[in-house]
C-alpha cells in the first residue's frame, strides 16, 4: 500500500480534479480545481491523465511524508516553492513547474506563498479514492467526493494508485510565467445586463474591485463601485457558470466560482471569459482588479492564443 | 413580467461557452389546453417544456454541451467551444420549440413535510409579518395552506424550487445574503418556496426548518425530490420536531413515511 500522509494541512487543502461535469442539472455542484491549467499542466508535465486529481492547497504551510518512491510536481504560482526534507541529508528547494523525485520517507513542504491563491501538489498516478459522479473532486458544502468529503487534516493518510513511471524520463518542465497573476479580467456582458442601469455598465469597467476576505471556493465577493439595478437584483433563479458575475440588490459583485451553486438568482450581468478562468481561481482576498468588456469574436481569439500558451508552456529541459 | 415582455424565446450570451434561451413571457399554452389560464399553470407548462427540451438535447449524441440546465423560463447550455459552436447549439435547438411537454411521464408523488415555525427554525417569520403587512400566524396558515410543486432542481444537490405559493407571501430575496444558511431550513422568496438540503449561503427569508432531510449522502437514495413533486408542509410543534429529529438520526423514520401522511 503506497501513500502520503499529511503531517501539516495547512489552512485549506483539498483533492480536486476537473470537476463532476453533466450533473448539473441535478443540484449536483461541478467543483474542481481553482486554477484548472495548472492542475492539467502538472498532469501532463508528470504523464497522468489530464485531469488526475491533485492536493489544491490555498495559502501553503503543507507538510507531507511519501511512503515510496514518487515524482510530484508543484504548480499554480510563479513563487511559490516545494522544499524536500531528507532524512540525514540537507534540504532542497525546488521552484514550481519542475518534476520533482522523492525516495521513500521523504518529508515535502509547501511554505507559504504570496502570488496565487493556491498551488496544485501533482502525483505520479494520483490518488486511489472513489469517484462520486465521475469525479474525485471535494466538495465542502456538500460533503461530496475527495478525502472523505472535506478537506484535508494532519494525519491523514491519503491512499496512491501506481504510477506510469515510463513517461517521466523526458526531462520536461513548465515555465511558471504561465502562472502570472492577472488582475484585468475580460468579461462579456449578460445574460442580465439590460437589467442595470447605463451608470452601472459604466461603473462596472471604470473603477477597481477588490477581492473580499469574505471569498470562498464558492464565490469571489468584490467590493467597489456599486453597480445599481434600474428595479430588481431579483430574477427566477436559473443556470450558473463559474466565471459568472451576480449582482445582489446592495450592487456588490459575486463572481461564481468552482462549488458555486447549480442555479442563482440574482441578476447577472456579464462572465468572465474562458480563457481566464484559471486565473480568476488565482486570485487571493484583497487583491485589486478591474473589468474590460470584449466582444464574444475578440474572446473566442483569446481563448486560441491560451490553447496555444498552455501547449507551449511545457519545455524540454 | 411587464406585458413588453417578448412573445418568442431569445438567446442571451453567457460569457463565451454558455448560451440560454430565455423564454420569458413566452407562453405555451396551446389550443389544446385552454384550461390552464391562471398563471402557477402557466409557469408549470412552460417550466415542463423546457424540461422536455433538455432531456430532448441530452440524448443527442457526441454534441458538445457540456451541461444542459433547465429552469422555471431558461434554459441553459454549456458547451465546450473546441467541439462546437454557438451557431450548432442554436441549429440543434430549433427543431425541439415545437416539443409537446406531456413527452415527460414523471409520476408525480405527495410528501407530506412536517416543518417547524418556532424559535431558532424561524430566523425571519417576523419580518416577513412585517414586510407583507400580516400575523405571523396568519403567515404560516398561508404557507401552510397551498400545496407546493417541485419545478426545478438546482442550486445545491436535492434542492427543489417549489413554485405555487401563496402570491401574498411573495417578496424579493435579502438584500443581503446569508453566508450559512442551516440545513432543513424552508425559505421564501419571489412566490417561491425552498428547503436547503445542507447548511450553506443563500438569500432567502427563512420561516420555518424540516425535521426530514430532503438530502443525505448516507442514504442509498441521497435525493428526495424529483420534478414535478408536490409537497404538503404540516406544522409541528418544536418538541415534536426535535423528537422527529432525533428519530431520523436513530434510522427509525424513512422517506416512505411522508408518503402516506404525518410522521407525528
Amino acid at each position: 500500500m503506497t501513500n502520503l500522509t499529511i503531517l501539516q494541512a495547512g489552512p485549506f487543502s483539498s483533492l480536486q480534479d476537473a470537476g463532476r461535469i453533466g450533473y448539473q442539472h441535478l443540484g449536483v455542484p461541478r467543483s474542481g480545481a481553482l486554477d484548472l491549467d495548472a492542475l492539467l499542466l502538472g498532469n501532463v508535465l508528470l504523464g497522468n491523465a489530464p485531469s488526475t486529481s491533485a492536493i489544491e492547497i490555498c495559502f501553503g504551510n503543507f507538510v507531507a511524508e511519501v511512503s515510496h518512491d514518487i515524482a510530484v510536481a508543484l504548480t499554480g504560482s510563479m513563487t511559490a516553492c516545494l522544499v524536500r526534507h531528507r532524512r540525514s541529508l540537507p534540504s532542497e528547494t525546488y521552484q514550481t513547474g519542475g518534476i520533482v523525485r522523492l525516495e521513500a520517507g521523504d518529508r515535502l513542504e509547501i511554505p507559504p506563498f504570496g502570488d496565487s491563491l493556491s498551488v496544485l501538489l501533482c502525483l505520479a498516478g494520483g490518488f486511489d479514492v472513489p469517484y462520486v459522479y465521475g469525479s474525485q473532486s471535494t466538495t465542502i458544502n456538500a460533503s461530496l467526493g475527495g478525502f472523505q468529503g472535506r478537506c484535508l487534516q494532519d494525519d491523514d493518510v491519503l491512499p496512491l494508485c501506481q504510477s506510469n513511471a515510463a513517461a517521466l524520463h523526458e526531462p520536461r518542465a513548465i515555465s511558471p510565467e504561465i502562472f502570472r497573476k492577472q488582475t484585468k479580467l475580460n468579461i462579456i456582458l449578460g445574460p442580465q445586463d439590460f437589467w442595470f442601469t447605463a451608470d452601472a455598465l459604466a461603473a462596472l469597467v471604470s473603477g477597481s474591485y477588490k477581492v473580499s476576505a469574505q471569498t470562498s471556493r464558492m464565490g469571489m465577493r468584490l467590493i467597489g463601485p456599486e453597480l445599481a439595478h434600474k428595479q430588481a437584483a431579483d430574477i427566477l433563479s436559473d443556470a450558473m457558470m463559474r466565471g459568472v458575475l451576480q449582482v445582489p440588490t446592495d450592487g456588490q459583485p459575486i463572481i461564481a466560482m468552482a462549488d458555486h451553486g447549480t442555479m442563482g438568482g440574482y441578476t447577472k450581468i456579464g462572465c468572465v471569459i474562458s480563457s481566464q478562468i484559471s486565473a480568476l481561481g488565482r486570485l487571493r482576498p484583497h487583491d485589486e482588479i478591474s473589468f474590460e468588456i470584449i466582444t464574444n469574436h475578440e474572446a473566442q481569439a483569446l481563448a486560441r492564443a491560451h490553447q496555444n500558451d498552455l501547449r507551449g508552456a511545457i519545455t524540454t529541459t | 413580467m411587464s406585458s413588453h415582455a417578448p412573445q418568442y424565446p431569445i438567446w442571451l450570451p453567457v460569457g463565451d461557452q454558455g448560451l440560454m434561451l430565455d423564454f420569458t413571457g413566452f407562453s405555451p399554452v396551446t389550443s389544446h389546453d385552454k384550461k390552464a389560464q391562471d398563471t402557477t399553470q402557466i409557469t408549470e407548462a412552460l417550466a415542463a417544456k423546457i424540461a422536455a427540451m433538455a432531456e430532448a438535447l441530452r440524448a443527442l449524441p457526441a454534441s458538445g454541451m457540456i451541461e444542459i440546465v433547465p429552469s422555471l423560463t431558461r434554459l441553459f447550455i454549456h458547451f465546450d467551444h473546441q467541439l462546437t459552436t454557438a451557431e450548432h447549439i442554436k441549429a440543434a435547438c430549433y427543431p425541439l420549440l415545437e416539443i409537446d411537454s406531456r413527452q415527460i411521464n414523471n409520476k408525480s408523488r405527495i410528501w407530506h413535510m412536517p416543518i417547524c415555525y418556532e424559535g431558532a427554525c424561524a430566523p425571519d417569520l417576523a419580518d416577513v409579518a412585517k414586510a407583507t403587512n400580516m400575523s405571523e400566524t396568519e403567515v404560516i396558515e398561508r404557507h401552510l395552506a397551498q400545496m407546493v410543486t417541485v419545478a426545478v432542481m438546482g442550486f445545491l444537490p436535492g434542492l427543489g424550487y417549489m413554485t405555487g405559493v401563496d402570491a401574498r407571501l411573495s417578496l424579493p430575496r435579502r438584500s443581503n445574503p446569508r453566508t450559512h444558511v442551516p440545513a432543513r431550513s424552508v425559505g421564501i422568496a419571489i412566490g417561491q418556496c425552498v428547503i436547503y438540503p445542507l447548511e450553506s449561503p443563500g438569500g432567502w427569508h427563512l420561516i420555518g426548518r424540516t425535521s426530514f432531510p430532503i438530502f443525505d449522502k448516507n442514504r442509498a437514495d441521497p435525493i428526495l425530490f424529483r420534478t414535478s413533486d408536490k409537497v404538503q408542509f404540516q406544522r409541528v410543534s418544536e418538541a415534536e420536531f426535535a423528537r422527529q429529529e432525533a428519530a431520523y438520526e436513530a434510522g427509525e423514520l424513512k422517506a416512505e413515511q411522508l408518503l402516506k401522511g404525518s410522521l407525528s
